[in-house]
């Protein structure tokens, strides 16, 4: 059970520390822009208008035909693009996660392992500016959003916990094995590919459907997607399971972080 | 174990395996039993505890372990055999400033160095303030510590692991940056902290610093610990090691006894009659300040850099609020590691009432020959009534000067020789 809360505990037990370093993860990232802030809101909107304008106007995709409405599509799309795009932010940062902090391990006395948690929650933000913005479009092309929508923290709450497990893992197998980061270079576009970001699950048949289910990101994105567009939300037992192995990835995640750590200091 | 221990270092190992690649490590650590890669000792077999309060410097060439050991203490690198255990808040002050984000201000990275030794957010509000009054490094406080010196860095630095509520302090070599004023800064704040009772972990190759700051040295030679006792006998004895056997060393020539020194009183020197605490903060509201330190030459002229011999007035002007029925002036000039080079006072001329008002000392003597260097002077104003004399005001960081010696001698008394003779030792030949 120890296993299993720790990632958790460890959150709790540095949360001042951990709050001033999303933010300071946050800021540095327009830190020296001309723009500053403005990019944190103007990236997802050029996301948003892209992604209208291509499959808006320029290709008919086949969920045009169901939905019938020109502006239903893009915000389909954009709910996933965000929900990856929170995924891109943590993996391509994990593998090198500690070698880009080296100084952590070796000058101070510093709980390294919460950095998983910085990554997340940096990623968190971005995700609920997007989320703000999905919302506010639909507000603006289609009127209010189903109430439905305040169930959307409950998907991205094992969502996060099961990145910063994945985090963890990589970040610990990434300081001693450089290959991590080709390997997650590798990867990132395949589960671009086999996320559920431009086709539902349904239109997949049977067999591959399934293992389609194992990618973290699939319940998650088919969730929101039913909450927003789909009507309503009744997958309780794949919600279940979702979290239940979110817990588990986390804590053993963590758990080989730990057992890795002492080591970082002497191959850094 | 005695409850006052706060560290205890129990026969404690670093072995650094050399792996050829980081993977092997990685395998060494899932499946321990595995092996590979060459083996490198950084410390073996030390064994020592240092009592709450103490101040144990930490001696040695290098390569000798030093760093290692304070690394292991402070819980960075872990150890490969034994045990170190420690008490309290421990903060390492090993390389100043590296954790800083060069894109935030000084402020900002003030405030998350605080966070990171585990301040809470009311803790760092209310010490910023100190923070940044220490560090003293004015308006650059809010520009990005990319844009400081290293100078800047360090004194940022310091200043916020002095303000951090720590036990022990572990600190490494850092006396060696900042200028004179900033030196004898950090070597007040570790007087006062010493003083406190706090716990001090020093590594140093200077003379005055261990000294000055630890009565308790620990000599490392290549991992082990050759001598543990008063830190003259083990400094000396470790700088005759170097200075005989250029690093040959072998085996101790010296047998110390083992454990924390005694604690004595400090050596006081028969012509000091006049005796005070130079490390003692004035009152803040004493009605006494001090207004003016002077150097002058013997024509008069204000001189910052300065050459030994010459003839010197120190002139120390204060202000009274009211009459000081028995008012002593004293000064002293510390050089940068904060070591009185020399001192003086008025309490030898007696005393005789002063009235409110501006009010003037003067010292006139003849400049030691010291070697080059900045040095500072401080002055005190005491009122000597029974049964001790109460300090009314100091200035201590205020007047500092400059030596440039064109005797290049060495040691602390920079002589110069009036003639310097060689030759064959036969009468007749030298000219007398």
């Amino acid at each position: 059970m120890s296993v299993l809360a720790a990632p958790a505990v460890c959150l709790w037990r540095h949360r001042n520390l951990a709050r001033r370093l999303v933010r300071r993860d946050i800021e540095a990232r327009f830190r020296g822009t001309v723009l500053g802030k403005i990019w944190a809101v103007i990236a997802p909107l050029l996301m948003l208008g892209v992604y209208t304008f291509v499959f808006g106007v320029l290709i008919q995709p086949q969920w045009q035909a169901a939905v019938n409405d020109r502006f239903t599509v893009p915000l389909i799309y954009f709910s996933g693009l965000i929900l990856f795009q929170f995924f891109l932010d943590v993996f391509s940062r994990a593998p090198a996660l500690i070698r880009d902090n080296a100084v952590y391990v070796k000058k101070v006395v510093f709980p390294v392992e919460i950095f998983a948690w910085i990554v997340v929650g940096s990623a968190l933000f971005r995700l609920l500016i997007g989320f703000a913005m999905l919302v506010g479009f639909h507000l603006l092309l289609k009127g209010l959003p189903p109430v439905w929508l305040v169930m959307i923290p409950l998907f991205l709450a094992p969502l996060a916990l099961i990145s910063a497990g994945l985090v963890w893992f990589l970040a610990g197998l990434g300081t001693y094995v450089r290959d991590v980061s080709q390997v997650v270079q590798v990867l990132t576009p395949v589960m671009m590919f086999i996320s559920p970001v431009f086709f539902p699950l349904s239109a997949i048949p049977e067999p591959t459907r399934s293992v389609l289910y194992a990618n973290p990101l699939s319940f998650p994105i088919e969730a929101v997607r039913s909450v927003l567009f789909g009507g309503g939300f009744t997958n309780w037992s794949g919600l279940a399971a979702y979290a239940l192995g979110a817990v588990i990835v986390a804590g053993l995640g963590y758990r080989f972080f730990m057992r890795v750590r002492p080591g970082f200091a002497d191959v850094l | 174990m005695c409850s006052d221990v706060v560290i205890a270092a129990t026969r404690l190992g670093k072995t650094f395996r050399v792996f050829t690649k980081p993977s092997q490590q990685l395998g060494a650590l899932l499946l321990p039993r595995r092996g590979g890669g060459s083996e490198l000792a950084a410390l073996r077999d030390v064994t020592f505890t240092v009592e709450q309060g103490e101040s144990v410097a930490i001696i040695g060439r290098n390569g000798s372990g030093k760093s290692t050991l304070l690394n292991v203490v402070c819980g960075i690198l872990t150890p490969t055999h034994g045990t170190v255990t420690t008490r309290g808040r421990i903060v390492g002050m090993l390389e100043l400033g590296t954790g800083f984000d060069p894109d935030f201000s000084g402020r900002e990275n003030a405030r998350l160095t605080a966070a990171i030794f585990g301040l809470g957010e009311e803790e760092i509000a209310a010490r910023l303030e100190h923070m940044t009054e220490f560090a003293d490094i004015g308006d650059a406080i809010e520009r990005p510590v990319r844009e400081y010196s290293s100078g800047m860095v360090a004194r940022l630095a310091f200043a916020v692991c002095a303000h951090v509520d720590a036990d022990i302090l572990v600190v490494d070599e850092i006396l060696a940056v900042g200028d004179a004023a900033f030196q004898q800064k950090c070597m007040r704040f570790l007087r006062t902290f010493k003083a406190k009772g706090g716990t001090l972990l020093f590594v140093s190759h200077g003379e005055h610093a261990v000294l000055s700051l630890c009565r308790r040295a620990l000599w490392l030679h290549q991992g082990k610990v050759l001598a543990d006792g008063p830190s003259k006998e083990v400094y000396h004895a470790y700088a005759a090691s170097i200075e005989e056997h250029e690093g040959m060393l072998s085996a101790p020539a010296v047998a110390l006894g083992h454990g924390p020194a005694p604690v004595r009183a400090p050596a006081s020197s028969p012509f000091q009659p006049f005796r005070y605490d130079p490390d003692a903060s004035a009152p803040a509201f004493s009605g006494t300040t001090i207004t003016q330190i002077d150097l002058c030459d013997e024509n008069g002229d204000r001189r910052v850099v300065l050459e030994g011999g010459e003839e010197i007035d120190v002139s120390v002007r204060c202000a009274f609020e009211e009459p000081v029925s028995s008012p002593v002036v004293a000064f002293l000039v510390r050089n940068k590691l904060g070591r009185i080079v020399f001192a003086d006072d008025t309490a030898q001329l007696g005393s005789a009432a002063a009235s409110a008002g501006a009010f003037l000392a003067r010292f006139t003597l003849p400049l030691p020959y010291l070697p080059s260097g900045d040095y500072l002077v401080e002055a005190f104003v005491f009122d000597n009534r029974a049964p001790s004399p109460q300090l009314l005001a100091r200035s201590i960081d205020r007047c500092f000067f400059q030596i440039q010696s064109r005797h290049p001698g060495g040691g602390l008394a920079n002589i110069a020789p009036r003639r310097i003779a060689i030759g064959p030792a036969e009468p007749g030949t030298m000219a007398p």
